[in-house]
């Protein structure tokens, strides 16, 4: 296995398990009608998120800083990893839209909190997405030899 | 010209043409008030976003290199990549753009019309295609 590849396992095993950790504190501490009102239930979503994003930032720069753990066939499937990145960024955003569209069709006013709680979202995504584009990059380069 | 940087400037032209056919549509109606109680401007919008987006498709399948001709070379796709990067970076800033906007402005009544979401996610789907299409013209005029 290429290092970038073990890198992107640990980077989308490391990536889910803050992704479901945030979702079930996010969900058993109250959602968002407590989000604005406990500094606790912030901090910890914050410690969260960002957290995430620097272990994902570390998993892969330990192998982009060693230019001699990649090859030109990684380095071409890293360069395509943003294609699924962005795609899953525009998918994450028309779900948010449709399920709080639904949700708060009665007063149509969302609590404005939504937006950073998308943001996060979005960049949690994001960083899953990257890990699962270089993967789907071996798996086809490996498919079709 | 290369074809990847004819279909860029083509489709740059079309997006841009888009982009501020929907920003004068929304701006001339009366904003995010009226979007909110009037359907026959929410149907404008979504009809000159869906236009615009059949628009897009057109250029880029009349500008499409022909069957079986090599299109792009190492270059074009370095250029390629890099704008997909770019791409991606775009989105995140018009996300956090609006995430911290519109927090501000919202702030005292802590809620917004949830129709902004529409808007947060037609402005970042335009913000990714004018991205990619004007990162892969720079990407040719600096190489």
């Amino acid at each position: 296995m290429a290092p970038l590849q073990k890198r992107a396992w640990w980077g989308l095993g490391v990536g889910l398990a803050f992704t479901i950790a945030f979702v079930l504190v996010f969900f058993l501490m109250g959602g968002i009608e407590t989000f604005d009102k406990d500094q606790g239930f912030r901090i910890i979503i914050n410690v969260l998120w960002v957290g995430g994003l620097v272990a994902h930032l570390v998993i892969l720069n330990l192998t982009l800083r060693k230019p001699r753990m990649m090859d030109e066939r990684d380095k071409m499937i890293l360069d395509r990893a943003p294609r699924i990145q962005w795609i899953a960024v525009v998918f994450t955003l028309a779900a948010w839209v449709v399920g709080l569209n639904e949700v708060y069709q009665a007063t149509g006013l969302i609590p404005a909190l939504y937006l950073y709680v998308i943001f996060m979202s979005v960049l949690i995504v994001s960083w899953l997405a990257q890990s699962l584009g270089i993967l789907i990059g071996y798996w086809r380069a490996n498919r079709n030899g | 010209m290369a074809p990847l940087q004819k279909r860029a400037f083509y489709g740059l032209i079309v997006c841009v043409l888009w982009a501020i056919a929907l920003v004068v549509i929304f701006v001339s109606k009366g904003g995010i008030d009226s979007f909110v109680v009037d359907r026959g401007f929410e149907a404008l919008m979504v009809g000159t976003l869906v236009a615009g987006f059949l628009a897009y498709i057109i250029t880029l399948v009349a500008t499409r290199g022909k069957r079986g001709e090599v299109t792009m070379d190492e270059r074009d796709r370095a250029i390629l990549a890099k704008a997909r990067a770019t791409q991606l970076w775009s989105a995140m800033l018009t996300l956090a753009a609006w995430s911290v906007s519109l927090s501000r402005i919202y702030w005292a009544q802590g809620q917004l019309p949830v129709q902004y979401l529409y808007i947060i996610a037609m402005s970042t789907w335009i913000v990714v295609v004018v991205t990619e299409n004007a990162a892969i013209l720079i990407g040719y005029r600096r190489s």
